[in-house]
């Protein structure tokens, strides 16, 4: 059985080329690509999320450790596909028109990634029409919205109306973030969820997608 | 006045402090890969800035009109209170480097690169604001950037640039949403006067890394109502 903790802080420290020999290690030993997922490269990766909340790891230290959660991802993922292991699921993800700023979504986005979850990055100065296009393209179970100025959240609730009027808005559901947005606000423009920061935002996105996956099956729903 | 344009502006990267900045130090390998991208985008950056002096022709109470275009926003139109001249402005960390980073997909290496863009913005605005002290006004100035206040929306930068007359000299386009491209460039007008104003005095957002005045929760009322 393979060191799960020696992952795990092996991702804090972000060790890409010893994360991946523990991998190969660990799997040769017999220990499951879940296990070391799971046990290993998620809870390093939620130690480092831990500590950047805590202000102790700053952006660049998040960055670090996330490739070296990919270069442990790289080994497993075809393992946890293979074996319907992984939770799959898709999320689109921009910050809204008229806004550049992007720490915070690409924060969401590294920790989304890190979970195994494929995240198409939209970018920054996003329109409703271009939201709208990437679900109809792109098909995720989950729409990201950031907005950091207060001038630019009204693009928020034009995107929700423009789902609608384009009759695919119970294809996917909506979660918002940054700054100036709040639950109150996410309520009032008919999102499906809002999170504070980036470690909400993963929570959240993991219960839109195991709820996505129920809805499939025919029992609860988000909203 | 002919605009200024300086699109001659020396910049190198103090590899020092932007290692520290991305916390590689301790980190084997990174600081090597680092060191070969910050080469790489040093040796394509060119920063760039440009401004010129307009003239007040009419003021409102809640708009000024420069040269035939009208500003509307009651805090400029303060500020402006003593003034018969402003100055449009652009610093850019320069289009070069933006096309070229364009190509970098890994997020750690475009964080990288937004750093050394960060650090190139930084030296267009000390040589702009260095040539602007040096060759065109020696007194007291401050600044206003369209978009930093809910009083004068981002929409109106369109009119600084009219005013500016020609952003292209220096690169920068204004997307449908009146962001500038390069990202990483400041547009405003500086004006002069005698009380030193800053935006930041008017905006109560916390824990802003930007900020650079504490916010004045009285200002409005006792300076702009």
């Amino acid at each position: 059985m393979g060191d799960l903790k020696q992952i795990a802080a092996a991702v804090v420290e972000g060790q890409a080329a010893l994360v991946k020999m523990l991998v190969d290690e660990a799997l040769a030993d017999g220990t499951t690509p879940s296990d070391i997922l799971y046990h290993g490269l998620i809870v390093g990766m939620d130690i480092v999320s831990a500590r950047f909340s805590n202000e102790e790891f700053y952006v660049p230290d998040v960055l670090i450790s996330s490739r070296a959660v990919h270069a442990g991802m790289r080994v497993v993922r075809p393992l946890l596909l293979e074996n319907s292991a992984l939770i799959e699921g898709k999320i689109a993800i921009g910050t809204v028109a008229g806004d550049l700023h992007d720490i915070g979504k690409n924060l969401v986005i590294i920790f989304l990634r890190s979970r195994g979850y494929e995240v198409v990055d939209l970018g920054i100065d996003v329109h409703p029409e271009e939201f709208v296009e990437a679900v109809l393209l792109q098909k995720p179970q989950v729409l990201g919205m950031s907005a950091l100025l207060t001038t630019t959240m009204p693009i928020m609730a034009s995107t929700v109306k423009l789902l609608e009027q384009a009759n695919i808005r119970d294809q996917v559901r909506v979660i918002v973030g940054g700054g100036p947005v709040t639950h109150d606000y996410s309520m009032s423009i008919k999102a499906d969820g809002y999170a504070a920061d980036a470690r909400s935002a993963v929570d959240l996105v993991n219960k839109c997608i195991r709820e996505s996956k129920e809805e499939y099956h025919g029992s609860g729903c988000i909203r | 006045m002919d605009p200024v344009v300086l699109d001659n502006i020396p910049f190198k990267v103090d590899l020092e402090q932007f290692l520290k900045l991305i916390r590689v130090t301790d980190k084997p390998g990174y600081a090597e890969k680092a060191v070969r991208l910050v080469t790489e985008a040093q040796s394509i950056a060119r920063p760039k800035a440009m401004y010129r002096e307009a003239f007040i022709e009419e003021k409102g109470d809640d708009f000024v009109i420069v040269e035939g275009i009208t500003l509307t926003s009651r805090v400029l139109r303060v500020n402006l209170n003593d003034a018969y001249r402003i100055y449009p402005y652009i610093a850019t960390s320069g289009v070069e480097m933006e096309e070229w980073s364009k190509g970098i997909e890994d997020m750690l290496e475009k964080f990288w690169v937004d750093v050394v863009k960060e650090m190139a913005l930084r030296v267009a605005i000390q040589t702009f604001l260095q040539n602007f002290k040096e060759s065109t006004y020696q007194g007291n100035t401050s600044s206003m950037n369209p978009g930093s206040l809910q009083d004068w929306p981002i929409q109106e930068q369109s009119k600084l640039f009219s005013i500016l007359g020609n952003p292209e000299l220096v690169g920068v386009n204004l997307s449908q949403s009146s962001l500038m491209y390069p990202i990483k460039s400041v547009s405003g007008f500086r004006f002069p006067t005698e009380v030193n104003f800053d935006n930041c005095q008017l905006c109560s957002r916390e824990k802003c890394p930007g900020r650079k005045a504490p916010y004045d929760e009285n200002l409005y009322e006792e300076r702009f109502a």
